[in-house]
């Protein structure tokens, strides 16, 4: 039977071990959105997209599925887990597969998970825990509802194009101090980590929307600071609390509407209703509605702490939860405290197993912080203001560009406010160059994992800017010059000097 | 059966070899019987071209086409042309759009054979099955797709040229001109794959004339299909003139003298000679080389092609000493391919200039250069911090295109 056509994007993500009996293919599909979508055309998106996955196995077994192109969709796969599979469904424009990279669709799907896996672990945890599954749908149904509310412009989901190829998910902007300041850090980080007796608690400072220290090892350090970036930081918070913000951002999807044929919806009624999950990894869900990316609840008390809503109780009103984190390659399970003073933010983070008792525990660590940290974050948040360069630190005029190191997760880039000087011509061309280079890279890591691959690209486009990406010894630099020479030796100069302003 | 099902339904016996293969081509109609495979016996073709058409006309019942499906570096191109399904299954790092192109080709190659009345045949018939009739035609298919690897002109979009005096090539032309009221719409004289008389831009199946040296080739074009016997007394009548003139002795000269050589490209007198062994930091090379890794011509530039835009016609070099090695010159055409790709990219294409600096071709070679511009194409090794390129091809060109007149 012909399906409807699908209208707008999709996200799905399902089992491949599940639902493998004639008649029970439902239950295949942990997650859905929009959530209204008819159930037929569910199953129709995740028949094509497992039917594929399948085809391909018998071609490239060791190379996971990547990617569907036809006239009007394209399909990106993540497998997040083994056989858990998440899948976007972007609607395309015009006949224009040059307006979207692959590389950074699927970096939504990667960064969805990560922060899923960091507050509820890992999905098939999740399912080998309660195979009925009503946990992990219910979970994956809030989270990543309020996920996708960030790219919601009215119905319908407004995801990366050429427009964002100056910018890089998956990596951590940084704020470059001087030895002076970066002493004071040091310091400040030594405070913190001493505010728990006996135990070392972890940290990452924050300035701004830039990463100022972190003790906790790369991956939970990018995850950590996605979050805060999401919802914790002072910009964040601002738009969480500034209704007009709020609105141009889009409509919030409401998880709670009851809507008959939604798989995860149904099943987040039921558990809401229940009371508790009294399993060890259930400590967060112990409270209703644990939803640490929706942003009307966030905010910042008197004391300066941050915090969430989270749980609504008869007998204490509302009280300020401290959410519990899993962290992946620290390997351990800890809780959450953060502090804002001015700009800076403080992300302390406490092993849950050194706190017998979690709310007492947390409270002794606060008024700790408060004690012997105050003075410390008072003074480094002087000395970063005093320095900083506002949003235009890290512009450098004629050029747009960023720099990426995939290694160690850090990122750099021209301000959005110079980046839309760009022409669209420029934008498209440079999208269009580093989907190639995306490939390039791939091939060179299957065929030489162990060997970075040194390239570069100069373009002189139909609209005369020079679109220029380098590879050298694992970086990446890509970048855009409107007004500049005519000859190659001009854009391999301005490349140089450019390199020279940041070495390594 | 469920969908997922239908998509792998076909007999898994002969997969293990699949993968060792890194390029197929299927071709299959609409009603997923199969008309052509690359590699016909290894496998069960009904059912694999049964689960084909099943992916395509899944999307097709959606109201979207399926363009390709990429798995690491797998590609699964799929092109449909009415009743007629063209499947690609490649890991060799060719553009999609490459991939694409050579499936266009395969379907005019096979149109060339059956012509478009195919279509009629499906619509009589939707089960119709087409195979029988391409039988015999297995090398026709695989000397096109051979030329995919090693003739560019699959990916310029363009032909080559044989060099000759003006004169002998009027003198050709004129001889193919005498007999175009005789019903034929187009002549094509070829030797080895360079053309010397008036043309059209489709490549075609060649058909050896008796009486004409082995690799020389006349192709007439007639849409009259009565027209056997004129054309048997046009070909006569070519071939007559040609052999009596002086046209075939030039052509067959030309073909073993009139290479061109990245060596012959002259050096610009006024900057410095790129010969010479290492010089200050001022000069051009600053490392000398040994005799291993030689220079081929100026700038150390081992190859080059060169395409003109408006006549659809394109002159390469022979390949300078560092890149005689085929599996070199095939990695090399690649190369451009993906180059020329990207230059001609419908969204953002077609760009003035583009300059690509990479490891590809191992350790020893590495700084191997490609650069593209819209009218020239040329690789070199260069010493490190050297980019006094851009000028100089500009001044190439003339040199290049004059090449074709000689």
């Amino acid at each position: 039977s012909s399906a409807a056509e699908i209208d707008g994007a999709q996200l799905c993500i399902f089992d491949l071990r599940r639902g493998q009996q004639e008649g029970q293919e439902l239950d295949k599909i942990l997650f859905f959105h929009p959530a209204d979508c008819p159930i037929l055309l569910q199953l129709s998106v995740i028949g094509l997209c497992e039917g594929i996955i399948t085809f391909t196995r018998i071609f490239s077994p060791e190379d996971d599925c990547e990617v569907i192109e036809s006239d009007k969709h394209c399909h990106v796969f993540y497998q997040a887990e083994p056989d858990i599979w998440m899948v976007l469904v972007v609607q395309k424009i015009k006949d224009n597969e040059s307006t979207l990279r692959f590389g950074a669709l699927q970096g939504i799907l990667k960064e969805s998970h990560s922060l899923f896996a960091m507050f509820h672990g890992p999905i098939r945890t999740l399912l080998d825990r309660q195979p009925s599954a009503e946990f992990a749908r219910g979970h994956l149904h809030t989270f990543v509802t309020d996920y996708l509310s960030d790219f919601s412009v009215g119905k319908k989901l407004q995801l990366p194009t050429y427009r964002d190829s100056l910018t890089e998910r998956g990596t951590v902007q940084m704020l470059t101090v001087s030895r002076e300041v970066a002493l004071e850090v040091q310091s400040l980080t030594t405070v913190l980590g001493s505010c728990l007796r006996n135990v070392i608690c972890q940290s990452i400072v924050l300035f701004e929307d830039l990463l100022v220290s972190t003790t906790l090892p790369l991956d939970d350090t990018l995850n950590l600071y996605t979050y805060a970036i999401l919802r914790l930081t002072p910009s964040a918070l601002s738009s969480n609390g500034n209704s007009w913000s709020y609105l141009r951002k889009g409509g919030y999807v409401n998880a709670d509407t009851t809507l008959s044929s939604a798989n995860g919806a149904a099943a987040a009624e039921r558990y809401n209703s229940r009371s508790r999950d009294t399993s060890p990894g259930g400590q967060n869900q112990m409270h209703h509605n644990f939803r640490p990316l929706q942003r009307e609840k966030l905010s910042k008390g008197k004391d300066g702490f941050v915090a969430a809503d989270f749980a609504t109780t008869e007998i204490r009103g509302a009280v300020p939860l401290n959410p519990i984190l899993w962290f992946h390659q620290a390997e351990e399970r800890m809780y959450l405290c953060v502090y804002q003073h001015k700009n800076l933010t403080i992300l302390l983070v406490i092993p849950a197993s050194s706190l017998i008792n979690g709310e007492e525990g947390i409270a002794h660590v606060k008024r700790h912080l408060l004690e012997n940290a105050s003075q410390n974050i008072v003074t480094v948040e002087q000395k970063l203001s005093r320095g900083w360069g506002g949003e235009n630190a890290y512009h450098v005029g004629g050029y747009r560009y960023i720099l990426s190191d995939p290694n160690r997760k850090v990122s750099r880039a021209s301000p959005p406010g110079k980046v839309i000087t760009l022409s669209k011509d420029s934008l498209l061309a440079l999208n269009r160059l580093r989907g190639e280079i995306d490939l390039e890279k791939s091939r060179a890591k299957r065929s030489d994992p162990t060997h970075d691959k040194d390239y570069e690209v100069c373009i002189r486009a139909k609209n005369n800017a020079w679109i220029i990406a380098k590879i050298s010894r694992g970086k990446e630099l890509y970048m855009a010059i409107e007004k500049g020479g005519e000859t190659l030796l001009y854009a391999s100069t301005a490349v140089e000097k450019f390199s020279n302003r940041y070495p390594n | 059966p469920s969908i997922h099902s239908s998509f792998s339904n076909f007999d898994d016996d002969g997969s293990a070899s699949w993968r060792k293969r890194k390029k197929h081509f299927f071709i299959l109609s609409n009603s997923g019987k199969p008309i052509y495979s690359r590699y016909g016996d290894e496998h069960r073709l009904a059912g694999f071209s049964a689960t084909l058409q099943a992916i395509v006309s899944f999307v097709e019942n959606s109201g979207d086409h399926i363009k390709f499906v990429r798995a690491g570096k797998h590609q699964i191109v799929f092109l449909v042309k009415g009743p007629i399904y063209l499947v690609c299954i490649s890991c060799t790092e060719e553009t999609f759009e490459g991939l694409r192109g050579q499936l266009e080709l395969m379907y005019g190659q096979m149109l060339l054979i059956l012509t478009k009345s195919v279509n009629r045949c499906f619509e009589k018939n939707p089960k119709f099955d087409m195979a029988p009739l391409l039988g015999g035609t297995d090398a026709v298919f695989l000397s096109l797709i051979r030329a995919f690897s090693w003739n560019p002109a699959t990916f310029l979009h363009a032909y080559t040229c044989l060099p000759l005096a003006q004169a002998t090539r009027q003198a050709a032309s004129a001889v193919l001109q005498d007999i175009a009221d005789s019903g034929v719409l187009f002549a094509l004289l070829m030797c080895d794959h360079k053309d010397f008389g008036v043309f059209f831009t489709h490549m075609l199946a060649k058909i050896q004339s008796y009486g004409l040296p082995e690799n020389t080739y006349l192709t007439l074009l007639t849409p009259r299909s009565d027209a056997f016997f004129d054309l048997k007394d046009s070909r006569a009548r070519i071939q007559d003139v040609l052999l009596k003139s002086n046209v075939l002795l030039e052509v067959q000269r030309s073909l073993h003298e009139n290479v061109l050589r990245v060596e012959d490209v002259p050096i610009d007198p006024t900057s410095q000679s790129t010969s010479a062994p290492a010089q200050s930091s001022q000069g051009l090379n600053s490392q000398p080389l040994s005799s291993d890794e030689a220079i081929g011509g100026p700038a150390g530039l081992w190859h080059f092609i060169y395409k003109s835009v408006y006549l659809d016609q394109y002159v390469s070099s022979e390949f300078a000493l560092p890149i005689k090695n085929p599996k070199q010159q095939k990695r090399l055409y690649k190369a451009y391919q993906k180059v020329y790709a990207s230059m001609h990219d419908k969204a953002t294409g077609p760009h003035k200039t583009q300059f690509r600096r990479t490891e590809d071709y191992g350790s020893n070679y590495r700084n191997m250069q490609i650069v593209l511009s819209v009218f020239c194409c040329s690789e070199s090794q260069l010493a490190t911090n050297n980019m006094p390129l851009g000028s100089r091809y500009h001044r190439f060109k003339s040199f290049f295109w004059k090449q074709r007149d000689v």
